[in-house]
């Protein structure tokens, strides 16, 4: 009874430990996404909770990045945000490039790429300290999740399957996005939860 | 006079260094070179695709890592001639402490084996040609492109070896991952990662120091997360965390160790191929 009692403490050490873990961890398949706050490029705030019953997605963004401008440049991406945010997804564009480092967009910047692109997004928020960036645990532009109406996170990783800076590669490819959104919009659940995410990094400031 | 002939004489040099800087902006260059000096007909031999990369740019490994691309080469081979794998040497870790990539600095040379055909009779020179598309790095990216040739005459007599390049081929091979060792090596799965068992054949007693465990692909470690290292009394354990972008737990372990001690003694080979099953017990936390 009594080494009963023990093991049941050891074990309740153990979950709490590794819930611990977890916690101090990037968002996991699941659980729902933390939440933040952000000022878009007219100095509006986001927050994420404000889009409970809606699907989001965020997208992390550097527009000098050769990953990024391979789905901008063939239009690709724009098309994506126009057919969904059409469907009443929410569409965040982040940007955590640090001042002085590559692909920053203050909002001036911010703006004329929304045009410049044509970019069909809820909108487009500015992280510079890279804080919604690191509690995300966003490594790559274009690093893509996917949030459910219960603001639950559904997917996070690539945007498609081809690891690539070209353009040609865009038509075979089998996008991840698109397929966690059809699905959840279907009432199904997604079939492919997490992909290694592809790009360049992510251009954080010093902590 | 000779004031003004100096000034032109120096507006010159500055002239032509700045447009000779202008003629590739490119922070890598690529060469296509040869073990051999001449093909045999049904010998195989050794070409490397050779980057050279500058000061704080880099380019990557069949698994980039975090970020970044694998540097691909596609061949142009005259009739009958195949072309092997490219052969990686084992990569560097490099980056910050939650983004990291795997690749190189510097120099790298990728070894690539070309079989010519047995029927090749000796006459005009074989044109070896590559396209190699890389992904070069430092604060931002810039992908790459380079067409390549390499010529080299067909004769019946074993091929010379080019003296300039044996070095820069053995230093190379070096780098290769050894493909069997006498490392007892053991895979054991639990929810968070993995813990590698490693265990010295009798008689190697030399002590690793700095092992690192490098994914042949994406999704299965945590790319950036501390690998821990500890010594135990058989061998060693390394702690490896799993990715966050695992969908369904590993079933094997494919990729390279390394170790900058050498896995066959002091000094010996840093780099040890790794393809073994992952054993799931739940009692292992």
């Amino acid at each position: 009874m009594k080494w009963n009692f023990v093991l049941l403490l050891l074990v309740l050490c153990f979950s709490l430990t590794s819930a611990l873990n977890v916690q101090a961890d990037e968002p996991v398949i699941g659980k729902p996404a933390p939440d933040f706050t952000l000022m878009d490029a007219d100095g509006i705030e986001h927050s994420l909770s404000a889009y409970k019953d809606s699907l989001v997605v965020l997208e992390w963004f550097n527009p000098g990045c050769p990953f990024v401008k391979k789905h901008y440049n063939s239009n690709n991406m724009q098309k994506l945000q126009k057919h969904y945010t059409e469907k009443a997804v929410v569409w965040l564009i982040i940007n955590s490039s640090a001042e002085g480092k590559q692909g920053h967009c203050t909002p001036g910047r911010a703006n004329e790429l929304i045009k410049e692109k044509d970019m069909a997004v809820t909108a487009f928020l500015l992280d510079h300290d890279g804080k919604v960036g690191r509690l995300y645990g966003a490594k790559t532009t274009p690093h893509m999740f996917v949030i459910d109406k219960s603001g639950v996170l559904i997917y996070h990783g690539a945007l498609d399957d081809k690891p690539s800076t070209k353009i040609t590669d865009i038509e075979d490819a089998e996008n991840y996005v698109q397929l966690a959104l059809e699905e959840v919009m279907a009432g199904q659940s997604v079939s492919l939860k997490a992909t290694q995410p592809y790009g360049c990094s992510v251009k954080y400031g010093a902590k | 006079m000779r004031n003004l002939g100096l000034l032109t004489a120096l507006l010159f040099v500055l002239s032509a260094t700045l447009s000779s800087a202008s003629v590739s902006d490119s922070h890598t260059n690529a060469k296509l070179v040869s073990e051999v000096r001449s093909v045999q007909p049904g010998k195989p031999f050794w070409v490397a695709v050779r980057l050279t990369m500058d000061a704080g740019w880099h380019t990557y490994w069949r698994n980039p890592g975090d970020s970044g691309l694998p540097t691909k080469i596609k061949w142009t081979l005259p009739e009958g001639f195949e072309n092997g794998e490219i052969q990686w040497p084992y990569p560097h870790k490099f980056g910050s402490s939650n983004i990291v990539s795997f690749g190189y600095k510097d120099e790298v040379f990728l070894l690539t084996e070309i079989s010519p055909p047995k029927s090749l009779v000796p006459a005009a020179p074989v044109k070896i040609a590559a396209t190699v598309e890389w992904l070069e790095c430092k604060d931002g990216c810039v992908p790459r492109q380079a067409d390549l040739i390499l010529e080299l005459p067909v004769k019946n007599a074993a091929p010379e070896p080019d003296s300039r390049r044996v070095k820069q081929f053995e230093e190379t091979r070096w780098k290769l991952p050894l493909t069997s060792s006498s490392w007892q090596i053991s895979a054991a799965g639990s929810k968070s990662g993995f813990i590698l068992q490693l265990t010295p054949p009798p008689g190697l007693g030399s002590e690793l120091a700095k092992i690192l465990f490098f994914p042949e692909k994406g999704g299965i470690i945590d790319h950036a997360a501390e690998q821990e290292a500890t010594k135990t009394e058989t061998g060693h354990i390394l702690k490896l965390k799993k990715s966050p972008y695992t969908p369904e737990p590993a079933t094997r372990l494919r990729g390279v160790l390394v170790s900058s001690t050498g896995w066959r003694g002091l000094n010996s080979e840093r780099a040890l191929q790794v393809d073994i099953p992952v054993i799931y017990d739940f009692q292992v936390n």
